[in-house]
């Protein structure tokens, strides 16, 4: 092979390839990270004995959940479609809301400047809040039923969709605004003549999706008495009754794919 | 004239026709569906409007003010709730490496590998976190282990979908070039696919730590460990104004969780 | 300097796709040691197809390629890697790692030589040398240490070419290596190829649209029309007649 010549030295040459400053950055998230789990391993007191404890017991546990009890069937159905129509009034409850609250949170909408920032800290606040949670105080406030579980779901809506609307109306041309104020439109005019329509494919596909994530929640919210299919887990898990506990997940699964596709189908008509 | 503006009247009212149309059945078939739930539950109006003022009450009376004096009950809860998040982070992200790869069709090519990589990916994922908690708490005890268990499965099936997304949307030319060279299979891997990938990595894992902790915030209303098992405790001993320092525990950890996470994503995505 | 020793023979070579397309229909031809070899034809005439079967990215249906002595028809896993080797590949989109370095990208042409340390991306220094002093050829020691995605067109090819020599190939495949590139850049750009063939002593087999930059720089040309080998001969051979039938011929049904 012919030669050419190297026109740097070897340090130099070494310094320009060298990753070396990169890599030590990438080294020491590694060691911290590597070591953050150890410490949290050590802190929960998880060490390997009880993780093959833990797995022997579960794999037996699966075992005895063989096989599912289809008997329990026409029972689990009913709680399953409870979940369904919690999931549907929770999320139309939020999509109310959260376009009404949104009209006031949204920088260029709102009458009263200072109520936006609110309005956006509460929507921060309902979000952050698991809708488990909201659940727990609802049940507190009102009772055990399906309520607690709708007004859960209601809650945790209106704080992400609340964001996603305010920002999008917050997104759309100010000349579609303008031109409408300029006509002389309402307040209500112009946010139904003009906000609303341009923003329509983002409302519609954010509930839809927010439908799909309610549906999930619904399927749980039973385990702290807030409705649906939920409360058969805790049911099925404290009176060891395994068959039927794989009965339920399964009930669940079903739900949730059935709605999904439903969802998919939905949102494709609407692109 | 005036024809020419019939004509384009109709032809407006035509072609709004099949959208209209379809509007309607749409607006049709929620208000069915909200009618149907409404009677399945037993929502009521008289329900709400009785529930209203008690929700107020119970606010006003029982919630306000947190009692602010109570935070070091919650400090260990906390701090559990972040490592159940962030082991269950890292088993997910392995868990999930794995699951990606198999399942992602241009890496492998046997399809019934794909086929099972994507079923386990839909299955873990169908399944919600809670459900898994219960599971396991019946198969391994109340406290952390199994909520940490709980939420890397359920991660897994998320970021194994994801993953898999991911990769399927990489340039396989540059892969194919580093087969072409004669490189092995790990060495494309690591060498063609792995900067593509890198990305996407960071971003989905660093998401599902944020989702974690939310997840971890509530196993623990089925005894699965961390704040949901103290916020649980203080709302059956009816002491209300200490759930209330609980949940404001939840929004806060919550908040700076996502306030880090954002920051270093941004610092390691820069760098790459 | 043509010493007429054969260094991959292709005999009655089809190809045909699962659609059912027969992409290429009983190819045959010898390629000699150290020639510059130019492969023209209409665009789906099964240039590409060729090339991906002589090292391996494409099974062939029948036939067969011997490459210095080696079948490469149902060669598999460490065999064919050993083969891939032999066989250095330009592609018309460059397909060079974006995300990674100019010198790491060169590197790349090293990984059959090394087994884990390839996985992990760790080279001798011997070889960092190496690279940087063929990038030096190719004008592009002021780029080794720069993202591969932060440079031009035409130096995203000479990487590849790069990537390609450090192989240490026999022969060197390059499928319209500069057919996503501006003049200028094109003409530059072969020329290194060229260059560096002569230099390190490669065969080659290009692929060209462009009959002009085929004149200039093939050895020998060949040409193929639906899957068929139709022209064969020097370049001065490929006058207008030859041209007319490899290109317009065929486009009448179109
Ligand atoms: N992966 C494939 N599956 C099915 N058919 C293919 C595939 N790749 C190529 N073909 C078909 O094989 C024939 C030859 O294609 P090839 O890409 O080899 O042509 P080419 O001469 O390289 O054309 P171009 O100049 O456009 O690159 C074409 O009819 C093409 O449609
Ligand atoms: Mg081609």
């Amino acid at each position: 092979m012919k030669k050419v010549n190297n026109p740097l030295n070897e340090k130099e040459f070494k310094a320009l390839i060298s990753k070396r400053k990169d890599n030590l950055f990438y080294l020491i998230i590694l060691i911290f990270m590597t070591f953050f789990l150890f410490f949290s391993l050590s802190q929960m007191n998880i060490n390997p004995a009880r993780v093959i404890r833990g797995f022997s017991t579960l794999s037996d546990l699966i075992k005895n959940m063989f096989p599912p009890d289809f008997g329990q069937l026409s029972r689990l159905w009913p709680l399953a479609i409870e979940s369904i129509q919690i999931a549907i009034l929770g999320t139309v409850l939020g999509i109310i809301f959260s376009i009404t609250l949104s009209m006031f949170a949204a920088k260029n909408l709102t009458p009263i400047p200072g109520l936006g920032v609110i309005l956006k800290g509460f929507f921060a606040f309902t979000r952050a809040v698991p809708a488990l949670v909201w659940a727990l105080l609802f049940i507190t406030a009102v009772g055990l039923g399906t309520l607690p579980g709708i007004l859960a779901l209601g809650v945790n809506s209106i704080g992400m969709l609340g964001k996603v609307f305010s920002e999008s109306f917050e997104n759309i041309n100010k000349a579609t605004i303008e031109g409408l104020n300029s006509t002389g439109a309402s307040r209500m005019q112009v946010f139904f003549q003009g906000v609303v329509p341009e923003t329509i494919p983002i409302i519609l596909s954010w509930s839809l999706f927010r439908f799909d994530i309610n549906i999930r929640y619904s399927s749980i919210l039973g385990v702290v008495g807030a409705g649906g299919i939920g409360w058969e887990l805790v049911r099925a898990s404290r009176m060891r009754d395994y068959p039927a506990l794989l009965m339920v997940i399964l009930v669940i699964l079903v739900m949730v794919y059935a709605v999904e596709q439903f969802t998919g189908y939905a949102r494709r008509v609407v692109r | 004239m005036d024809r020419n503006m019939e004509n384009n009247l109709a032809q407006l009212k035509k072609s709004r026709r099949p959208g209209q149309l379809r509007l309607l059945f749409a607006i049709i078939l929620v208000i069915v569906a909200v009618i149907w739930s409404w009677a399945g539950t037993g929502f009521s109006i008289p329900a709400i409007m009785r529930g209203v003022p008690r929700i107020y009450n119970f606010i006003i009376d029982d919630l306000i003010p947190p009692r602010f004096d109570s935070w070091q009950k919650f400090l260990n809860p906390t701090l559990q709730t972040l490592y159940m998040a962030y082991v269950g982070a890292i088993f997910a992200i392995i868990l999930s490496l794995g699951l990606g790869i198999i399942s992602a069709n241009n890496l492998i090519s046997n399809r019934l590998i794909v086929y099972l990589g994507r079923g386990i990916s839909s299955f873990l994922r169908a399944v919600p976190a809670v459900a898994w908690a219960v599971i396991l708490v019946a198969a391994v005890g109340l406290g952390p282990f199994a909520g940490t268990i709980a939420i890397a499965l359920g991660g897994a099936g998320m970021l194994g979908k994801t993953y898999a997304d991911s990769l399927e949307e990489i340039d396989m030319g540059q892969v194919e070039a580093l087969k072409a060279v004669g490189a092995s299979w790990f060495q494309v891997l690591t060498q063609a696919v792995l900067p593509q990938f890198l990305p996407d990595f960071f971003t989905w894992s660093f998401y599902r730590f944020d989702l974690n902790i939310r997840s971890a915030a509530v196993v623990g209303l089925v005894g699965a460990g961390g704040l949901g098992f103290s916020l649980d405790t203080a709302i059956r001993l009816f002491q209300f104004r200490e759930a209330t320092m609980g949940i404001l525990w939840i929004f806060g950890l919550i908040l700076i969780v996502e306030f880090i996470t954002a920051k270093s994503r941004d610092k390691i995505l820069e760098g790459l | 300097m043509k010493q007429k020793d054969v260094l991959i023979k292709i005999s009655d070579l089809k190809k045909s796709f699962p659609g059912g397309t027969e992409a290429l229909k009983g190819v045959s031809f010898d390629v000699y040691r150290g020639e510059l070899l130019v492969i023209v034809g209409a665009s789906g005439a099964g240039k590409s197809t060729l090339l991906r079967c002589i090292n391996g990215l494409s099974a062939i249906s029948s036939g067969s390629i011997v490459v210095d002595g080696i079948e490469v028809n149902g060669l598999k896993g460490k065999k064919l890697r050993q083969l891939r080797t032999d066989v250095g590949m330009i592609f018309q989109s460059f397909n060079i790692v974006n995300r990674k370095r100019v010198i790491d990208n060169a590197l790349h042409g090293r990984l059959a030589y090394y087994g884990l340390r390839g996985v992990l991306g760790l080279y001798s220094f011997e070889d960092k040398k190496k690279a940087f002093e063929i990038l030096a050829r190719l004008d592009l020691e002021k780029q080794v240490a720069k993202r591969a995605d932060q440079l031009s067109g035409g130096q995203k090819q000479r990487v590849a070419i790069a990537r390609a020599i450090m192989q240490e190939p026999k022969v060197l495949l390059a499928d319209e290596p500069v057919a996503s590139l501006d003049p200028g850049a094109s003409s530059k750009v072969l020329g290194y190829l060229h260059k560096i063939c002569q230099e390190e002593d490669i065969t080659a087999i290009v692929s060209l649209h462009q009959i002009d930059y085929a004149r200039n720089y093939a050895d020998r040309i060949i040409g193929l029309t639906e899957g068929v080998v139709t022209f064969e001969g020097g370049p001065e051979d490929l006058d207008d007649e030859a041209i007319q039938e490899l290109y317009f011929n065929e486009e009448e049904e179109e």
